[in-house]
């Protein structure tokens, strides 16, 4: 059994087995076998010193648990972290940010509490998956979806708090937007309720969102001030019909006009579910498409040589060859997919007036991708569009990783992720930028790339760097990920979510006045958890002890 | 899932498998073959195959004729996992085997580690350079020079790798998860069939304590 760093053996043990009277032997684990699980599958530092590991593990299934964790944790100055599932995959797994934590695993509190039909909410613990609240409403044919990330398999919990998105709504697909109300441990071990739940039988806690005074629940987000055990959720009518229709466009250029008009669609409430951008000219498939690959194992169809040349010379800032080439081949420089969920006849005019609306861009075609009934009362055509539909998938999980048995994976990977304005201005820009600094470094795979639109406000690039069994090149690719972060940090953009590794790095980047939010956030760290045992480090907020000179 | 995913997928599968599997009901009973080794056998709840390879399929049809359900499925594990595993799952820690792509065992191996399970055995069966198959399998110090006589006979590959993951009598000492204890060892076979691509896995998920577990 290994201890936390500064925890005497002697004090530990006596912590562990305090733990052991709180939930029972069984749930708490010591053996390297067990902690190991608790492993980031996808690692940067794989197999490295530097990898992150748990000392132990605890598994509480009930709030009463928690606070009584909590203060044993207090009293020991052991330090614990939490996690709900510990399936954000990409964002650094379950393995806690600073080494030696006592992971405080949430997966037994797996109950869901309510799910409301009338008014489209539910309230749920951080052990509940979104599996598990899609088979409750299956199983009672209630007429609601739920807003799934793809794969779907973690915790809804802990995606919103970790800021994770979908794929239906605006307000939905925004899973920390979509949530409504929480209940929080402190590191003291009192419970506290936020919004309308802290009002005694309060009867709208997850109705309105923000209370009475000011509005904490983010201050539990991305961050270490509490460990959350309830939270509620906004669901979505099931709608009456779904339909997808694609904008494609001719030239290079109009993208500033297409960005533009598909954003007023969103922001107008014309167009209602999570845009889709592609460039078949540039050989860049949208989101969907590079599902459906990973899914069906299909071979990307062979690149044209003289396609190749011309995209070079498009890259370089002339696109007329290539644009050219698409005239001749009847081929898109860019398109969307734009989908509306909704009463089949609002869909058809909301899909009638989008297409007026994007018909100023000279040349722009259209055409229809489906329409789909609910309930589905057939197996959809297009399994990458289960997400769409609020079925939680596994489809498009075809990367390989570590896994108990498999510790020297063919690769893992983790998201550079950051967020750029909502303008082709702005993808043009970083492009360039994130292009030039990654062959600096010999990286070739940030070419040309087209950012998702999950947030609507704003735009995110997603590049996966490959993790592997080869540390030289896990270290590789990790100085040019930290590069990247100080690139983007210089051109006014950051990471919407990072894994522990990176979280220094990006927490470093938001420095306005002299770094006057972090300093904040470590004010109110030092007053609610003054032992700093809950998470430390996490997001980059770390407990006066371990803090270090910025 | 949708009933209507598996029911379709389980319906196309299982006219391959259901032949071999009336032939031999009554092997099925005992769940044993000749030759396999004697003692108690782990009771295989499923076996689970990705239908779109002729390997799996194979494999499948030598679980069946030891009367192992088979769960089939087109690339996606998701119907699978969500209708026949988690549900059985959630009450009992049940041991599945598979041959199957590796991200589809990605996926079930984190859910078997929360129901108190681990991935027992392991082998990946890649496409050689000089043609056949390389087999690596993972096993404790003792167990190589089994399977290494196991996939030395006249059966093709995923049968033999069949009849190796029903005769293990007790995984969690023949398969240790601590890595010290584990050793690997690599094989090739020379087949008639194609190989696989992209390189696949067969594998046991059993519970770590599984004669303490409920009978299947």
């Amino acid at each position: 059994m290994r201890t936390p760093p500064g925890i005497s053996p002697a004090t530990f043990a006596a912590a562990v087995s305090q733990f052991e009277k709180v939930v029972g032997p069984q749930w708490v684990f010591t053996r390297d076998e067990d902690t190991r699980l608790y492993n980031d599958a996808y690692s940067p530092f794989l197999g490295e010193p530097e990898e992150r590991w748990a000392s132990a593990a605890v598994a509480p299934a009930t709030v009463e648990e928690v606070q009584e964790i909590v203060r044993i944790a207090n009293r020991h100055s052991v330090p614990i972290y939490a996690i709900s599932t510990g399936r954000n995959l990409g964002y650094g797994g379950a393995a806690p940010a600073w080494s030696g934590c006592v992971v405080l695993d949430l997966k037994r509190m797996n109950r869901i509490l309510e799910v409301n039909e009338e008014n489209a909410y539910a309230l749920v613990e951080p052990g509940v998956s979104y599996f598990d609240l899609y088979r409750y409403i299956q199983e009672r044919k209630l007429k609601l979806w739920i807003d799934c990330p793809d794969p779907g398999w973690g915790s809804l919990v802990g995606n919103a708090l970790d800021r994770g998105s979908g794929y239906t709504f605006p307000y939905l697909r925004n899973h920390f937007d979509a949530h409504c109300g929480m209940e929080v441990v402190l590191a003291n071990g009192e419970l506290l309720r936020t919004g309308m739940g802290a009002l005694p039988n309060s009867r709208t806690w997850q109705q309105y969102k923000t209370g009475f005074g000011p509005w904490i629940d983010g201050l539990f987000s991305q961050s270490n001030m509490g460990v959350v055990t309830k939270m509620g959720f906004w669901l979505m009518p099931q709608p009456e019909a779904y339909f997808c229709g694609r904008v494609l466009v001719r030239r290079r250029d109009d993208l500033h006009e297409l960005v533009r008009l598909i954003t007023l669609l969103e922001n107008s409430n014309i167009s209602s579910g999570c845009p889709d951008s592609s460039s078949p000219l540039l050989g860049i498939g949208s989101i969907g498409a590079q599902a459906r690959f990973l899914a069906v194992d299909e071979p990307l169809p062979a690149d044209d040589p003289e396609l190749a040349a011309l995209r070079d010379k498009a890259e370089a800032g002339d696109p007329s060859g290539l644009e050219a080439y698409g005239r001749r081949k009847n081929l898109a420089y860019w398109t969307f997919d734009i989908k509306f969920y909704g009463p089949a006849k609002v869909v058809a005019a909301q899909w009638e007036s989008a297409k007026e609306i994007l018909s100023a861009i000279p040349e722009a075609w259209f055409e229809d991708q489906g329409e789909y009934r609910f309930p589905l009362t057939e197996e959809p055509r297009d399994h990458a569009r289960y997400p769409e539909f609020g079925i939680p998938s596994l489809n498009n999980f075809s990367l390989g990783a570590r896994s108990s048995t498999n510790p020297t994976p063919s690769h893992g990977h983790m998201w550079l992720a950051p967020i750029i304005p909502r303008t082709a201005e702005a993808i043009f820009e970083a492009n360039r930028v994130f292009g030039e600094a990654a062959r600096q470094f010999g990286i070739p795979q940030l070419r040309f790339n087209l950012p998702a639109w999950y947030w609507q406000r704003s735009a995110i690039f997603i590049f996966g760097f490959p993790v592997s069994e080869n540390p030289a090149e896990n270290r590789h690719h990790r100085e040019v990920f930290f590069h990247l972060i100080d690139v983007a940090g210089k051109h006014g953009w950051a990471e919407y979510r990072t894994g522990p590794v990176f979280q220094d790095a990006v927490a470093r980047q938001f420095s306005f006045n002299n770094h006057s939010l972090m300093r904040f956030q470590e004010t109110l760290k030092d007053a609610l958890d003054p032992n700093g045992i809950l998470s430390p480090g996490r997001y980059g907020i770390w407990p006066k002890h371990l803090r270090k000179p910025r | 899932m949708h009933n209507y995913i598996s029911r379709r997928q389980f319906v196309a599968a299982g006219l391959t498998v259901a032949a071999a599997a009336s032939a031999t009901a009554a092997a099925a009973v005992s769940g044993e073959r000749p030759g396999d080794p004697p003692g108690l056998k782990l009771p295989l709840h499923l076996a689970l195959f990705d239908t779109r390879f002729a390997a799996a399929h194979a494999f499948a049809r030598a679980l069946a004729v030891r009367g192992v359900s088979l769960a089939p499925y087109d690339g996606d594990v998701t119907p699978v996992w969500f209708e026949q595993l988690d549900p059985v799952w959630r009450q009992y820690p049940l041991a599945v085997a598979g041959l199957t792509t590796e991200g589809a065992l990605f996926c079930l191996e984190q859910f078997a580690w929360d129901n108190g399970m681990r991935v027992a055995y392991r082998g990946i069966h890649c496409a050689a350079p000089g043609g056949g198959v390389q087999h690596l399998l993972e096993s404790s110090a003792a167990r190589p020079q089994d399977v290494q006589g196991r996939l030395a006979g006249v059966q093709p590959w995923p049968a033999q790798v069949a009849a190796l993951i029903a005769g293990i009598d007790a995984p969690a000492a023949a398969f240790p998860s601590e890595p010290r204890s584990r050793s690997s060892a690599r094989f090739h076979t020379r087949s008639r069939r194609e190989a696989p691509a992209p390189r696949l896995v067969s594998w046991l998920i059993a519970p770590r304590n599984w004669r303490a577990a409920p009978p299947a």
